[in-house]
């Protein structure tokens, strides 16, 4: 504790006459980001050697490695300098910099963030360039990968890997509990759900979290099944309360008295152990969870399965997410980063980066990549997940405010889940809340 | 045998039951540390957990420092070296810095009478009441305008100036309002009577602090020591926001970027963190000598 | 002004020019901090008065609406709360292990080297590790502790510490007392070497006991080592962030989020800086006022 806070005594000092400057430049910075990539044909190769910075937590990964100087080789002109921030704190690292005027030329981010930097004006809108570019199509992409990174209808990410929500499951102890096979409707999902759940035995149906994000996040998959819409498409009207949406809520919350309330305060990563240990029969997730049990858990080996998430009255649904390639609008060399970028989502490329990785276990978000033989046949554990991508929905609602909103679910849900209001209730709430947001 | 060794005996027993089950529980994750950085991915987070490694491995020190096989296939481990000489540098750098600025205004605090003294004093302790949160950006761009560094001109423009270098890391570190303080709690039990005798041997200001006050602060010296060097060995937020080339990367920077999202190199955190840690103990080692009771200040007074 | 005004001033100003090397000696912490601090408060000081969307480069002027909604911002007033109770509960106790640990290991034990770098040890080992063993400790159904609490029969039914509403914030402030107590016991054996022999000679020649000389020679003489414990823990567990980021995410239902924790959220999740800017504002004159109390109550009782 009293060291925490030393750290920041450290973090603090250096020049009284540089405070009124550093003020003005900061005033200043940003720039227009419509008029980059303007022209016709092929973005001109640069002609003197130019350095580009490339904000990632991935740049230490041997198939980056391998990207980067298959790139450096066929581009002597341009270097790629790798700036690699952990992954817990490239948000504040990359605004920091962004308010410091001194951003990264191109950064790998969480896709589901897209949206809020360019409705900031931080990021180069990508349409000139896609417009003059042979190798990246605007309509190659899947289309729920694409939401992530359009704002107004326009592109200011490349979508680069992503993955689908699906239901892992225990087959030992489905077997044990006399369960045939994975269940495939909701009421079939609650009767699984008992009968693995014993709390003498300390075993369970599924984990459930009532923290933020995760207790809203796990929601969406019900909620696209029971046919329900977070907001209207110009993200001005809120729709998450309306009856769809309330009996995905009912159904979600009912869930908890079959998932150990150990983990309610945790998150999706901490309780991959409840899975592991065989406290929880069925763990819903994205395709990540099979890379980390592969890696972490392997006296599990053949005891787990993955199946699609049950399908509501609506049909199947499930949530997606992905990151994405993105350029910073205060960047000087947008054509060589726009070059760099393009060069990595070159099918075979993303290809490289995604499913044929060693350790990876994310989709390409390329559709013609996503539905090729090649994928299962590389990596047979993503066959269910690509082919749940057409159910696939985007949980990113085209407005600044979203954050905010979705804090909002997330807070009154957890309410529900721990007993201390009504689902329904805990919609109302969240709509009345977000209302006063978007005013 | 007397009463009175008895009753020692009896008290330094009583000391043993007390710590020894006490020092196992804070001993406990260290430990589990330790053994899990001697472990196989595989097996860090089996249940029970292993106390013992059943297949002990050297997997996770070999990546971290990309000796070898298990280097090639390790992630971001070629630095790992280079972060440690920074980590050592800069904490190094630090801690002497402060040691001296610290103690003399620890010293003028404790010892001097003059106007503006409990304001300034104030004003230095106010200097860590600001959360780091919010003095985040702000400091970036103080760091990003200091003048004739990093090619700034001399109105701080152009350049990058603190950023990645090893100036941003140590120079904010060299004074700190937290040793400061402890310092001069210490320094105030010093007898007035002592210095007072050393000015009218016509000593100055400076003399009497380096050669009378400072050689009694021993203890407390050694306490800001291990404190200082703990937490610039430590800092983690921030380098992050002053380097961005992996050549300044220090050791707590470098250890995080095996934190990533849902894809965690354990085995390799687990061994980087327990090369990290030992520099500390280290230090904690050395300087903990220090405090052996009542032998500098006896005889002082009374 | 009057002459005597004058006169005042005059001295003021000449025992400024007497005592000129302190100010000399105070230079290079002055210059540091005032660059840094002067502009970090005067920056955030003028955002309370904007909006500022961080990624934006405007900054438009709102008056005093942060401040306004600041008053009426319910979930900040629980913040306020959940700091204070950690700060009442952590600081004593942490303190106070501290000085039980410091007065046992300044005794003339075989091993007091090793016993003081293990109680010292949590200090060092990265919060990321500790919090991984913590979580299992606290685990309902495999926790060590409901297990042995189960064992005594202290509890019937298994604890869920972390993800329990009113048990979430004992169980953030015992693992935060872990971590603190070989930093409070470092500043506390510093201390006991500034004590003289001779006055425990003396209070034993009165025929003080052992309990009569802690009480009346060794506690007063570590009430400056007290204050400073005192002051920083407080200014440090009202800024306390890293614990609460890592163990609870400030769940559950809130009852673990801290000031520190819900500006971090104002700033980096909603991106609201002004906002942030304004709460880290009340949380900064809080602790200023908290701050000069205690030195003050301090001096009156001369120390």
């Amino acid at each position: 504790m009293t060291h925490r806070l030393s750290r920041r005594s450290l973090a603090t000092v250096v020049a009284t006459t540089t405070a009124a400057l550093a003020l003005a430049a900061c005033s200043t910075s940003g720039g227009s980001s419509t008029d980059k990539g303007a022209g016709e044909g092929p973005v001109p190769e640069p002609t003197s050697p130019v350095t580009i910075s490339f904000a990632s937590w991935v740049g230490a990964e041997p198939d980056m490695k391998t990207l980067v100087d298959k790139f450096q080789t066929a581009h002597p002109n341009i270097k790629i300098e790798l700036q690699n921030i952990p992954s817990e704190e490239a948000n504040e690292k990359l605004t920091a910099q962004v308010a410091g005027g001194n951003p990264p030329d191109v950064a790998f981010i969480d896709a589901s963030t897209t949206a809020q930097f360019a409705s900031r004006k931080a990021l180069v809108n990508l349409d000139n360039y896609i417009k003059r570019s042979e190798v990246v199509k605007a309509d190659a992409y899947v289309p729920a990968f694409k939401t992530f990174v359009t704002y107004e209808n326009s592109m200011y990410g490349l979508p680069f890997d992503g993955e689908s929500t699906a239901l892992f499951y225990r087959t030992d102890l489905f077997q044990a509990a006399g369960i045939s096979a994975p269940p495939t409707t909701w009421p079939e999902y609650e009767e699984a759900a008992r009968k693995l759940t014993n709390p003498a035995k300390r075993t369970y149906g599924n984990a459930m979290f009532a923290s933020s994000p995760e207790a809203a996040y796990y929601w969406y998959p019900w909620l696209w099944q029971a046919g329900g819409k977070l907001l209207s498409d110009d993200g001005k009207q809120v729709l998450f309360n309306s009856a769809e949406a309330k009996s995905a809520a009912e159904f979600y919350v009912k869930m908890a008295q079959y998932a150990p309330k150990d983990y309610l305060n945790s998150n999706s990563y901490d309780g991959r152990q409840a899975f592991a240990n065989g406290q929880v029969g069925m763990y819903v997730a994205g395709s990540w969870f099979a890379g980390t049990l592969g890696d972490e858990f392997p006296q599990i080996d053949g005891k787990w399965s993955v199946a699609p998430l049950p399908k509501g009255s609506a049909g199947c649904g499930t949530t997606i997410a992905g990151d994405a390639l993105v350029m910073f609008s205060q960047g000087k060399k947008a054509d060589a980063a726009w070059k760099f970028i393009e060069f990595l989502s070159q099918p075979d490329n993303v290809a490289q980066w995604t499913y044929k990785s060693k350790a990876g276990t994310t989709l390409p978000p390329i559709s013609s990549l996503l539905d090729s033989p090649d994928l299962v046949a590389t990596k047979p554990i993503l066959k269910g997940f690509a082919e749940a991508m057409p159910c696939g929905v985007s949980n990113v609602v085209a407005n600044p405010d979203w954050p905010k909103i979705e804090e909002a679910i997330n807070a009154e849900l957890a309410k529900a889940i721990y007993g201390e209001q009504t689902a329904a209730q805990a919609l109302d709430n969240a709509a009345a809340e977000a209302e006063k947001i978007i005013r | 045998m007397t009463a009175t060794i008895w009753r020692r005996r009896v008290w330094l027993g009583f000391c043993y039951v007390v710590l020894v089950p006490g020092a196992i529980l804070f001993l406990a994750p260290f430990a589990w540390l330790v053994s899990a950085s001697f472990q196989h991915v595989g097996d860090i987070f089996s249940w029970p957990p292993q106390w013992i490694p059943k297949n002990p491995t050297l997997d996770g020190y070999k990546g971290f420092f990309g000796i070898g096989k298990a280097g090639e296939l390790a992630q971001g481990s070629e630095g790992a070296w280079r972060w440690f000489l920074n980590s050592a540098f800069v904490a190094g750098s630090v801690t002497t810095l402060q040691l001296f600025f610290n103690s003399l205004a620890a010293y003028t605090f404790a010892k001097r009478r003059f106007p503006g003294r409990n304001l300034i004093f104030l004003v230095f302790l106010a200097t860590m009441m600001v959360p780091p949160q919010v003095t985040l950006i702000p400091n970036y761009l103080v760091l990003k305008h200091v003048p004739f560094f990093g090619g700034n001109d001399v109105m701080g423009q152009g350049g990058h100036g603190f950023l990645d270098s090893y100036w941003g890391l140590i120079l904010p570190g060299a004074v700190s309002a937290f040793g400061i303080f402890l310092l001069r709690q210490y320094m105030m039990s010093i007898p007035d009577e002592l210095l007072d005798a050393a000015r009218i041997d016509g000593a100055g200001e400076f003399r009497v602090f380096w050669k009378v006050v400072l050689p009694l602060c021993a203890p407390a010296l050694a306490a800001t020591a291990i404190f200082t060097f703990t937490y610039a060995w430590e800092d983690f937020l921030w380098p992050l926001i002053v380097v961005s080339s992996s050549d300044h990367y220090t050791a707590p920077l470098g250890l995080a970027l095996f934190v990533v999202k849902n894809r965690t190199s354990w085995n390799l955190l687990m061994a980087g963190s327990v090369v990290a840690t030992l520099p500390m103990v280290v230090v904690f080692l050395i300087f903990q000598r220090r405090f052996i009771q009542g032998i500098s200040m006896s005889g002082l007074k009374g | 002004m009057s002459a005597r005004g004058r006169g005042a001033r005059n001295g003021v100003l000449k025992r400024m020019w007497r005592e000129r090397s302190a100010y000399g000696f105070l230079a290079p912490g002055l210059i540091l901090f005032s660059i840094f601090t002067v502009f970090a408060l005067g920056f955030a000081f003028y955002l309370t008065f904007r909006e500022w969307n961080i990624l934006e480069p405007e900054k438009p002027f709102i008056g005093l609406q942060n401040y306004q909604d600041l008053v009426h911002d319910k979930d900040f007033g629980r913040s306020i709360i959940n700091t204070a109770y950690f700060t009442g509960a952590s600081v004593p106790l942490g303190m106070l292990v501290g000085l039980c640990v410091a007065l046992l290991l300044n005794q003339p034990i075989r091993g007091r080297g090793l016993l003081r770098t293990l109680y010292f040890l949590p200090t060092v080992t990265p919060f990321v590790v500790a919090a991984i063993i913590w979580k299992w400790l606290y685990n309902g159904d495999f926790g060590l502790f409901n297990y042995y609490l189960l064992k005594t029969h202290l509890i019937t039914e298994p604890l869920v510490w972390l993800s329990d509403k009113n048990l979430a914030m004992p169980a953030v402030v015992l693992m935060s007392v872990w971590t603190s107590v070989g930093f409070s016991m470092v500043v506390y054996l510093a201390a006991l070497q500034a004590i003289p022999n001779d006055l425990y000679e003396a209070a034993r020649i009165d025929g003080a006991g052992a309990w009569a000389r802690l009480r009346y020679v060794t506690w007063p003489m570590l009430r400056p080592s007290t204050l400073f414990l005192m002051v920083m823990g407080i200014i440090g567990s009202f800024q306390v962030f890293t614990q609460i980021y890592i163990m609870t995410s400030g769940g559950p239902l809130n009852r673990t989020t801290t000031m520190v924790y819900y500006i971090y959220e104002a700033a980096f999740k909603f991106y609201e800086m002004g906002y942030a800017s304004t709460l880290a504002y009340a949380l900064f004159l809080m602790l200023l006022v908290f701050t000069a109390l205690q030195l003050r109550l301090y001096r009156r009782a001369d120390v």
